[in-house]
């Protein structure tokens, strides 16, 4: 049997959801700063 | 080196090693030398994790890859924010949830002993060979400062390392760590101001220059599995290899296993998630930054000082005349790159064509210096490593170089004490107590880990005089990990079907292995794929394996 885990009353989903939003929305923002650069420098 | 260069780095090196050792207190139980008796918060984690993979190879092999390789390397991040995300739902509430000291504990709660102890094996391997690379960073360093042979200059990161890891167990580490992360950032930053100030030419002008050689090229959008960093390998091999190396690695593991609760740990992982590939384009950026300086202040011909000095004693003549076909090679080029700085239009297209060839020409007569080391030496003749360290030592003002090395001692002192500590609590909890003495107290454990300590210690400043001379660390680092990660993960992976028993881990395990080594030795895919295919050979292999045959025996792990 798996170790016990937390029980999964919805809450876990739908923070992870959240997160994972948040997460990829600092990264676009990064990564598409570093495009910019690159599409302004690289010949 | 100037005196208040040395004092910062005394001073900053003895505060870590005193607080370390200081923090030491609750570490004579196994529970709290290896996992801090759970009481560390999200950010101590944090910053624990962050450092613990932030190493010197960060602070000096990087930016060296970004002076001559330029942006392209933090391709390797991509995939590192989604598979935090996906660790905080999966591995980390089961790891942490389970109760066990290490990651290979719980495989034989769920599989049986020998996957974990042929798992725990690989671990030791490739983070062993890992730790030598990541001493071999600072070593450099101080070889340059102090100029003593490269032997000398690990053994003086190495000792004092060891002894707060021995004394202080994870708590020392964890605590350090959070000290070195802020330095570090202070650390970069300062020494970009410090660029951008002394630069002759304006911030868009300088990128200018870079873009004109290829340094800004940040994404490579081809799918070319012999292409080493593009944005597939990137997103889809770095998503593998960051899960293996932030879920299943014991020195990322251990970490998190130490953390308050659940969702602290979780937290934790997520500060990663946010702040690591800004951090690393930062890092890089000095570098791009550093080879665009070079262009207006003439760098050394040979940037390792003890190689420069074994050609110049054996091939004076020949090396000063090289010195001053480089000297002219030098003044065309800086000639060119202002004229790319002040062009425009269609000059500007002309402009930068004149400057790579000049660019060109330095590399050609770069070449001939690094091939005279190699008659000279009889060793391979990379000194990548070297560029950053010189730079600092002879470019920044005083007291900003003594942050830097302070900096690298402390960049190197956590990773290395991560490792020691991750290969310490494995060799015993996973081996020595798991099939030697399972029954001895907990001092008699953390005697046998202070040894196992020591030893770990020994073996990687062993290695580290071999990998020096391999190119930049960072690629050293992540192929020797490449090449056992993806393997490991598929056992996590198949941890997590069910219905998958120990026989399809164990052969599993050794079939992706093998599948690896192939790829590895037999063919040109890049190392980042390595990852994704050990995963998912030892999957397809493991799955089918496991429904041959009867169940698991009752006393080996339950689906």
């Amino acid at each position: 049997m798996m170790p016990d885990e937390t029980p999964n009353d919805g809450s876990d989903g739908s923070r992870f959801r959240t997160t994972l939003i948040r997460v990829i929305i600092v990264q676009v923002i990064a990564l598409g700063l570093l495009l910019l650069l690159q599409l302004r420098y690289q010949p | 080196m100037h005196w208040i260069n040395w004092l910062i780095v005394v001073v900053y090196v003895v505060w870590v090693v005193v607080d370390g050792i200081r923090k030491s207190k609750d570490t004579d139980t196994v529970s709290g030398y290896f996992l801090a008796n759970k009481s560390l918060s999200w950010w101590v984690v944090g910053l624990s994790v962050m450092a613990t993979q932030l190493s010197a190879v960060t602070m000096i092999g990087t930016p060296g890859q970004g002076a001559t390789d330029g942006m392209r390397f933090i391709q390797l991040y991509l995939g590192l924010p989604l598979a935090m995300v996906i660790l905080g739902v999966t591995i980390v509430p089961l790891l942490h949830g389970s109760g066990v000291y290490t990651a290979y504990e719980y495989l034989e709660r769920r599989f049986d002993a020998r996957t974990r102890s042929l798992t725990a094996f690989l671990f030791l391997i490739s983070r062993g060979l890992s730790a030598g690379a990541i001493m071999a960073a600072p070593g450099i360093v101080f070889s340059a400062v102090f100029g003593i042979p490269l032997v000398w200059a690990v053994a003086l990161v190495g000792v004092p390392t060891v002894i707060y890891t021995m004394i202080g167990g994870v708590q020392a580490v964890a605590w350090a760590d959070v000290k070195q992360m802020v330095l570090i950032v202070i650390v970069l930053v300062a020494i970009m101001i410090v660029l951008i100030v002394q630069m002759p030419v304006n911030p868009d002008e300088a990128l200018r220059i870079a873009g004109a050689t290829g340094r800004l090229q940040v994404f490579d959008f081809s799918f070319d599995l012999s292409e080493r960093y593009t944005f597939w390998s990137g997103m889809i091999g770095g998503t593998f290899l960051m899960l293996s190396y932030f879920g299943t690695d014991q020195s990322q593991v251990q970490r998190y296993l130490a953390a308050k609760s659940t969702d602290e740990a979780r937290s934790s992982l997520l500060m990663s998630a946010y702040w690591k590939i800004p951090l690393q384009a930062l890092v890089l950026m000095v570098g791009v930054g550093v080879f665009v300086y070079y262009q207006f202040v003439r760098p050394p011909l040979l940037y390792n000082p003890a190689q420069e000095a074994a050609v110049v004693a054996e091939r004076g003549p020949a090396y000063d005349a090289l010195q001053s076909e480089y000297a002219e090679a030098f003044t065309l080029r800086e000639a060119a790159a202002l004229a790319v700085a002040d062009a425009s239009g269609d000059d500007a297209t002309a402009a930068m064509e004149v400057f790579v060839a000049r660019e060109a020409d330095i590399q050609t007569i770069r070449g001939e210096a690094l091939a005279m080391v190699e008659d000279v030496t009889g060793e391979a003749s990379g000194d990548t490593n070297y560029i950053f360290p010189r730079f600092v030592l002879s470019e920044l003002p005083i007291g900003l170089a003594g942050l830097f090395i302070a900096g690298v001692f402390a960049a190197a002192m956590s990773s290395i004490a991560a490792e020691l500590n991750a290969l310490s609590t494995t060799s015993t909890i996973d081996f020595y107590r798991r099939w030697w003495k399972p029954d001895a107290d907990d001092a008699h454990y953390l005697a046998v880990s202070k040894g196992a300590t020591v030893f770990w210690g020994l073996f990687a400043c062993v290695v580290a005089t071999y990998a020096a001379t391999l190119g930049s660390l960072i690629e050293v680092v992540n192929r020797f990990g490449s090449f056992f990660y993806g393997s490991i993960l598929g056992v996590f992976l198949l941890a997590m079907i069910p219905g998958a028993k120990s026989r399809g881990a164990f052969y599993g395990l050794i079939i992706g292995m093998a599948t690896v080594g192939f790829v590895a030795f037999g063919t040109t895919i890049e190392f980042l794929w390595q990852n994704v295919i050990g995963a998912v050979v030892v999957v397809l292999v493991g799955v089918p394996l496991s429904r041959i045959g009867g169940d698991d025996p009752v006393d080996a792990g339950e689906a």
